[in-house]
């Protein structure tokens, strides 16, 4: 006879604790109930051989730093070779003076990047965009130059300046987004208090949940209850931002050409659009401000206004 | 929205927490499917390499499914399958407060030696749903999630598990 607990997940949802009380009544009046329960029971005391997670925590550990120390050896067996050696290494020193210890990090179309400074600051860098810090003498003066957007969360310490081409910002241990790009600067601050300094010396200082943007030299304040920004994860947010700026964010995201002509460049867009799904992001945008879309044979947008 | 920070895997101490919260679990996994400590926790090991290596690429949230994806990979290289070996707590801790009779404390060693037989003869596809769920205590979702499975495709090996299990016990 074929019994109920034979279709295919009965067993499991037992287990699991998931049965109707119907399916568990009948179920516990059957024989063979007696024996599933003492295997279950039997087989929740099981252990495996034992695991010593410090000894392979510790192994790790030495494999990592192993790799981070690792340098080439080469075998010199001339005079010659000597010579050229030494050569490089003076090569490499004037090259290494001048660099001045600078470290540059930047981020492809689509891609974010999380970059950690000398002194565990963390910046996140939007897709396009990059950073740039002088890593030597870090600790005295923390500055850097940004090109694009990005995120920083920033350990407590001496003034920490962020320069763009559109102004600067000025901190001391917070968490704030800085966005420039041409004739646009703007500032959220999450965490803490920020100091913005446009080019044209506009100042704002920021607390947590205001913003601050100038743009095309006109100064805007809101506020906003985000805990840090959205296109951390996977979206993009705007507040009453230029089109212009939008469409910008949505080029270096996915990699895309738009042709503008036909549209007002100055008008606002508030709303958010998802960074995986061009086509959704596209719509998500475009519709609202009632203007269409059409892909052309060079792989740039074609936008129209419909109004 | 979450209100913790962001946190880096480079992070020393964010990397620790990805190895303490499921280092464990990944082995038992690996050791499920090959029945070999040594082999199970190589792999263990390369893949916290692996996630060190590539640390500033990944999220936190991601690591885990990061780390059960390079030791799948990893597996499939793997040849060699010895049969698990498993061992058993009593249930008594304190013997001598038990008043079980000599009897059945041998009837019991006897039906653990059964099941641990059973057991490492089960299919490996199974042993390792059955065994991360009863001794690891992970739900059918997580245990979905490392295998790649989908939760129904679970929920039908640790029935089929129990099944068998069951049946060969009835037999010896």
């Amino acid at each position: 006879m074929k019994q109920e607990y034979n279709d295919e997940t009965f067993l499991a949802r037992w287990i699991a604790n998931d049965l109707s009380s119907d399916e568990l009544k009948k179920f516990k009046s059957s024989e063979d109930y007696h024996q599933y329960k003492k295997i279950n029971e039997a087989s929740q005391l099981l252990k495996t051989p034992n695991y010593n997670k410090e000894e392979l925590l510790g192994k790790i550990k030495e494999e990592k730093n192993t790799k981070n120390k690792s340098t080439k050896v080469f075998k010199l067996s001339s005079s010659w070779i000597y010579s050229a050696a030494a050569s490089i290494i003076i090569l490499l020193t004037v090259f290494y003076f001048n660099k001045n210890n600078t470290s540059n990090f930047s981020s492809a179309y689509g891609e974010q990047k999380i970059v950690k400074l000398p002194d565990n600051s963390i910046a996140f860098l939007s897709p396009d965009s990059s950073i740039e810090f002088n890593n030597k003498n870090w600790n005295e003066k923390r500055d850097l130059v940004l090109t694009g957007e990005a995120y920083f969360e920033v350990e407590k310490g001496k003034h920490f300046t962020v320069n763009t081409k559109q102004g600067k910002v000025v901190v001391l241990g917070t968490k704030f987004n800085v966005n420039a790009s041409n004739n646009f600067f703007e500032v959220q601050c999450f965490e803490g208090k920020v100091k913005a300094i446009s080019k044209n010396n506009e100042q704002a200082i920021l607390t947590k949940g205001k913003a601050f943007r100038v743009y095309d030299n006109k100064n805007e304040n809101w506020s906003f209850s985000k805990e840090k920004p959205s296109w951390l994860n996977g979206e993009s947010n705007f507040n009453n931002t230029p089109l212009s700026k939008v469409i910008l964010t949505l080029e270096k995201q996915y990699n895309l050409k738009f042709n503008t002509n036909k549209i007002d460049l100055n008008r606002r867009f508030t709303g958010t659009y998802t960074n995986d799904n061009v086509t959704i992001a596209l719509k998500t945008v475009f519709a609202p401000m009632k203007i269409s879309f059409k892909l052309a044979e060079n792989s740039s947008v074609i936008l129209t206004s419909n109004e | 929205m979450s209100k913790e920070p962001l946190k880096s895997v480079c992070d020393q101490k964010n990397f620790e927490e990805i190895f303490n919260k499921h280092s464990q679990t990944l082995r038992n996994y690996i050791y499920y499917k090959c029945g070999n400590t040594q082999q199970a926790e190589d792999i263990v090991q390369e893949s916290y390499i692996k996630l060190w290596d590539n640390c500033s690429k990944i999220i936190f949230e991601k690591a885990k499914s990061f780390l059960y994806t390079v030791a799948n990979n990893r597996f499939f290289n793997e040849i060699a399958h010895k049969k698990v070996v498993l061992e058993h707590q009593r249930k008594n801790v304190s013997l001598d407060r038990t008043n079980e009779t000599p009897q059945f404390i041998l009837e019991e060693e006897e039906f653990y030696i059964k099941l641990k037989k059973v057991i490492a003869d089960l299919p490996e596809k199974q042993r390792e749903v059955f065994l991360l769920s009863r001794i690891d205590k992970k739900k059918y979702t997580e245990i979905a999630e490392m295998t790649g499975l989908s939760v129904k495709a679970v929920e039908k090996r640790m029935s089929k598990a129990l099944l068998i299990i069951k049946e060969k016990i009835g037999k010896i």
